[in-house]
This record gives structure tokens, C-alpha cells and sequence, in this order.
């Protein structure tokens, strides 16, 4: 009964304040429209200067298999030195090059090289742009020797291994299938971290601790009370992003919806659990906000791999990114999402998530009761 | 206020300004906790984050299932073994074994060579590789499977040398400019510095008027014979020279020893 009345409270607090429903509805929704539309890892249409020295057939040929390509945007320049500018403006990604003469060296020798200078700037954009640039080009010697033109110049390209590549899970490695299931768990760390240490910490500034101290209220149902009700939060804007990743971003859903809840019903525990743990003990709201952000939310974002590859990371990050929640929880969605359910994967990653969500919860309701009494 | 009309007015005013900064410098850095705000977790956060933002791909689990054993094969993943981009960690026996492999995450990549890669090569067909790569992770696979298509390319030439064969029609000799081995940490950390630096430079001015408003020392600031434009001055200094030593700082690393870029941008090709 009393907690009925205390989790009313609650309730009518959310409702009312004007920072916690929007925190909980337009964030997660803000969050993937920032990155499902502004964040790409795949360059697309991507401009490149094609130095254009050399106007034989097989040159312009050569032009007309790059414009073939989705990827890449040729843009025909006359010398070296105009497409250089067009890199330090920024307003090419690379520079492929003809060597004077290519046609007459590919006719006498059967090879001839081909340059291809990438904007280093942009590290990760670079490397795939190089890609596409070699494949484009093993086209081109595909189709010619299709056409036995490179066959009669000596066999050619015969003999060779061709790899044939293949993604599961993400046929056409589109990034946005990857970030999208990583953001859940972003917008998930933020409500159930920030918000619930926020609201414990007003209630201590405020001095509304002390009425509620007052109460008949006993500790278990006040820890229940603020439990609840953020738990409930966090399952809302779960949905929200849930459903706004299936259907305005067309990411698949290949593993089992009820296990997707399940699992996040762990880790927003888990993240409550550490938000009442340690946040609610902080002096002001704008240190809890500060702490909240630098040591959990960043980190979420920074150690989860949801943007950056743990496995590529040095050691010491890969040992430190083990105590945060959310990289279990990146590990389960991108496996729900994209591959499907896989026990050897789940299981391991709920359990961790179920243990850290047992621990976190232990300790807030020690300290609640430590403070409490 | 009468403007800047006389130079005198001007000077004061400059007075005015450094006084106030000074007294907002004191205030910051004599507080151990906002010395911390402003010094010490940024160049944490630099130092964890540079390290940890990483798109460099590195270490990429691989398995193998080579259904050839041949001289050929094997030398070819020979090749992509001494590559320090992956690491072998399986050999397997027979394709049945792939969907399990990459579906617990075992491995990253499956190189797949056929049994009858051998009389293709021979046969002067060309013999197929095939590149299975976990795509939970696009980017990942995206670049290991470029790596693999180098690292194949790379062995056609020197076999076509090797056996007197004349080279594939079309070479591409690729080089990146401006960042020769393609490092993200460069890129990552460039970007790092500013964003940095405008965290704590928003963090600071809020920092500055929050608690002058806390302790209710903003109205003596208001009565204080200063300007409005003066009080915002002196506010927006001290954020702005710490924030820009911020991100001054953090490149600093960046320029020393033998990760300096390279002086030429563009790298000669032939």
C-alpha cells in the first residue's frame, strides 16, 4: 500500500517534469536519427579526380567504368597539379592517374599501372575508398579479357586467384545495420544512468529527501519505488528506439524479440544499479550530470564497440571495457539484430549482464539504507 | 558609458578586463576540484580515448579451411598469415563447420580455398578464394576483406614474376597522402583535440556564472563598475585560453618521435 502511494509519487513526478519524459522519448529517437542519417561508414558517390593526361580509347574507357561504379563520382581533370588542388579543397577523395602512354605500355606489355593517391585525412574513408578504386579497375581487366583482349596480349590475368567475398549477416556492409543496434544501448545507458542519478540527487537538493524520510516509508519499498518507475522509462524509450530501428531504418531483426527484451531489461537493471550505486551519492545535480556523462556515458560509447572495434584495441582498453555493461550489451543486440540466436554468444554476455546488474543493485541498496538511516 | 571616444576609457577598460580575468583565473585553479574540471580530466579523457577510438583493423581471428593443400594454397595463406592485420586461430575440416564458426564469433573471416584451386591455377583459370566475414561489425569486415584482396593481389604479381607469366593488365599502386599508413589514431585524435576542448570550454563558462549565481557573488560582479561587454569579456577568456591550451596540448604527442607525418603529401609514385 505504501509503496503503491510512493510509486503514484513517482510516477506523477515523471509525468509532470518537464525534463524526464522528454529525456526518455525524444533522446533515444535523437539519438538514431543523428547517427541512423548523419553517421555513415560507408562512403557513398564518392568524387575522385581522374588526371586525364592521356585521351586514347581504352583511357576513356577506363573513365566510363568508374562512372559505372555507385561508389565512386570521376571527375575528369586535365593535369597533376588541378587535382592536387581539388584534394586540399577537399573536393576529391583521390587522384587516379594514367601514366602517359598507358594504352601503347598495356598493348606492348600486357600490364600497366595505374596510380591511385588517397586523401589520408579521413584514415578509415581511405582505406575503403582504395577498395572500390582496385575493384573498379579488376573490372575493367575482367571485361576486357572477357572481350579477349587481354588474352591475346599473353595470357593475362589467367591463372590467378580471385577472391570472391562474401558478409554474412550484412550482405551489402551497411553501417547503419551495425550503429543502429549500438545506439540502443546508448540511449538505454543514458536513461537508466542519468536520469536515475539526476532525480535521487535533486530529490537530496532539494530537501524533498528529508519529507520522504519522514514518511512511514520503509527503505526496501523507497529503493523499489525509485527502481520502478525508471525501470518503466527505460523500457519505453527501448521500444522507441526499437521500433523506430525496425521500421524507419529497415534494420533486420534475425534473433528473438522477447530475448532483445529480456536482455535489455538486464542490462537497463544493470545500469540503474550503477547510477543509485554511485551517482546518487554526489553532492549537486550538475556533478552527478558531469560524473554520469564523463565516467559512464562516454565510456558506453567510447568501450562498448558500438562504434570502435574492441578487438583491434590495445590491451589495457580491452581489459577496462569488461566492467561496463554496455559492452555486453552491444555484443547481444548486434548478434540478436544481425545474426540471430546464437546461445554461445548470449549466454555468456546475459549472465555477465545479470551478475553486474545483481552486484550494482546490491551496493545501491546498501548505500540506500547507509544514508537512509 | 561613453564608448571608446577617448584612449584613456579604452586603457581602463583594458585594466578593468585583466583584473577580472585574473580574479577568474585565481578562482579556477585554486580550487582543486575545478583544477581537476579543467586540467586533469581532459588530458584523461584525451589519453584513454585516443587509444581507445581506434578504426585501425588489427588482429582479425581468422580461420581456414584449405580443401587444396597445395604448394600454391598453402604459400598463399602463408602470405596472409605473417600479415600482423590477422591472426590464425583455427584450421578447419570441412565446410559444415563454417556457419558454426562464425555464428559464435570464433572467427572474423573464414578463408575458404577449394579442392580444385590447383587445377585452375594450372589450368590457367582463375582459382577462387572465398572471404566469409562476420558483417555484426560492417566496418570490420569491410576492411579485413580489402586487407585479404591486397594481400591476394601482392601474391599475383609475385607469381606472375615468379613464373615468368606476364603481370595482371591493370596494377594498382596505391598510395594515401597526407597519412602514409593510414593510421586512424591521426585521424581520430585531430578530431579528438576539438571536441575536447569544446567540452571543456562549455563546461567551463557554465562553471564560471553557475557558481558565481551559487554563491551569490554575481550581483557584487553586476554592481562592480564593470561594462556588460567587460564581464563577458573576462568571463569568455579564461575558457577560451584554457580550452585552445587544451587542444594545443593534445596534439603534442601527436608531433613528436616517428609518428611525425610525413613532409610530402604526395607521395612520388614512378
Amino acid at each position: 500500500m505504501r509503496l503503491r502511494g510512493f510509486l503514484h509519487k513517482e510516477m506523477l513526478q515523471i509525468l509532470r517534469d518537464p525534463s524526464s519524459m522528454p529525456l526518455a522519448v525524444v533522446m533515444p529517437v535523437a539519438l538514431l536519427f543523428l547517427f541512423g542519417y548523419g553517421v555513415s561508414l560507408n562512403p557513398e558517390r564518392v568524387p575522385i579526380a581522374v588526371v586525364f593526361d592521356d585521351s586514347s580509347p581504352s583511357a576513356r574507357d577506363r573513365l566510363a567504368r568508374f562512372e559505372g561504379s555507385h561508389f565512386l563520382v570521376p571527375v575528369a581533370v586535365r593535369s597533376r597539379g588541378v587535382a592536387e588542388e581539388l584534394v586540399q579543397r577537399g573536393q576529391a577523395a583521390a587522384i587516379v592517374q594514367l601514366q602517359d602512354d598507358f594504352e601503347g605500355r598495356l598493348l606492348r606489355t600486357g600490364s600497366a599501372p595505374l596510380q591511385v593517391l588517397l586523401d589520408g585525412v579521413d584514415s578509415n574513408r581511405a582505406q575503403l575508398i582504395r577498395g572500390y578504386v582496385a575493384a573498379a579497375a579488376n573490372q575493367w581487366s575482367a571485361v576486357r579479357s572477357a572481350c579477349g583482349e587481354t588474352s591475346t596480349l599473353g595470357g593475362g590475368s589467367g591463372g590467378g586467384v580471385r577472391v570472391v567475398p562474401r558478409t554474412w549477416y550484412n550482405p551489402t556492409g551497411e553501417s547503419r545495420n551495425f550503429l543502429v543496434p549500438g545506439l540502443i544501448t546508448l540511449s538505454m545507458t543514458l536513461i537508466g544512468i542519468v536520469l536515475t542519478a539526476l532525480v535521487i540527487v535533486r530529490e537530496w537538493e532539494r530537501g524533498t529527501m528529508e519529507a520522504i524520510l519522514a514518511t512511514p516509508l520503509r527503505t526496501h519499498e523507497f529503493f523499489l519505488g525509485k527502481i520502478l518507475p525508471y525501470f518503466a522509462l527505460g523500457m519505453l524509450g527501448l521500444a522507441i528506439a526499437i521500433v523506430t530501428g525496425l521500421f524507419l531504418f529497415g534494420v533486420p531483426l534475425r534473433g528473438s524479440l522477447f530475448l532483445l527484451i529480456a536482455c535489455s531489461a538486464l542490462f537497463l537493471l544493470a545500469c540503474l544499479g550503477l547510477g543509485l550505486a554511485f551517482l546518487a551519492a554526489l553532492p549537486s545535480q550538475f556533478v552527478a550530470a558531469q560524473a554520469s556523462v564523463v565516467a559512464w556515458f562516454l565510456p558506453a560509447f567510447f568501450f562498448s564497440g558500438m562504434l570502435f572495434d574492441l578487438e583491434s584495441a590495445p590491451l589495457p582498453i580491452r581489459a577496462v571495457s569488461h566492467i561496463f555493461p554496455a559492452r555486453y550489451f552491444v555484443e547481444i543486440s548486434h548478434t540478436l539484430f544481425l545474426a540471430g540466436n546464437i546461445p554461445a554468444v548470449l549466454a555468456p554476455a546475459s549472465l555477465a549482464l545479470a551478475a553486474m546488474a545483481a552486484f550494482f543493485l546490491t551496493i545501491a541498496r546498501l548505500n540506500v539504507s547507509d544514508r537512509l538511516e | 558609458m561613453t564608448g571608446w571616444s577617448k584612449p584613456y576609457a579604452f586603457l581602463s577598460s583594458l585594466r578593468r578586463i585583466i583584473a577580472l580575468v585574473r580574479k577568474e583565473f585565481l578562482a579556477l585553479l585554486r580550487d582543486p576540484k575545478s583544477r581537476f574540471v579543467v586540467i586533469g580530466m581532459p588530458l584523461l579523457q584525451f589519453f584513454v580515448f585516443a587509444y581507445a577510438a581506434t578504426f585501425d583493423v588489427t588482429h582479425v581471428r581468422y580461420a581456414v579451411l584449405d580443401e587444396s593443400r597445395t604448394t600454391e594454397s598453402r604459400e598463399l595463406l602463408a602470405r596472409i598469415e605473417g600479415s600482423p592485420s590477422f591472426r590464425l586461430v583455427e584450421r578447419l575440416e570441412s565446410a559444415g563447420q563454417i556457419p558454426e564458426l562464425i555464428d559464435t564469433q570464433r572467427a572474423r573471416l573464414l578463408l575458404h580455398v577449394r579442392s580444385d584451386s590447383a587445377e585452375c591455377l594450372a589450368a590457367g583459370e582463375p582459382a577462387e578464394l572465398q572471404v566469409i566475414a562476420d558483417g555484426r561489425n560492417s566496418n570490420v569486415s569491410s576492411v579485413a576483406t580489402s586487407y585479404v584482396s591486397d594481400i591476394v593481389a601482392a601474391y599475383h604479381v609475385r607469381r606472375a614474376a615468379d613464373l615468368g607469366l606476364p603481370p595482371p593488365p591493370i596494377e594498382v599502386i596505391a598510395r594515401d597522402s597526407f597519412n602514409s599508413t593510414l593510421r586512424s589514431r591521426w585521424t581520430i585524435v585531430s578530431g579528438l583535440a576539438a571536441t575536447i576542448a569544446m567540452v571543456v570550454v562549455m563546461l567551463l563558462s557554465s562553471l564560471l556564472v553557475a557558481r558565481e549565481r551559487e554563491f551569490g557573488t554575481f550581483d557584487q560582479l553586476l554592481v562592480a563598475p564593470f561594462h556588460q561587454a567587460e564581464i563577458l569579456t573576462g568571463k569568455a577568456v579564461p575558457g577560451a585560453s584554457l580550452g585552445s591550451s587544451t587542444a594545443s596540448c593534445s596534439r603534442l604527442p601527436q608531433c613528436t618521435g616517428s609518428t611525425r607525418p610525413s613532409a610530402a603529401p604526395y607521395p612520388p609514385c614512378w
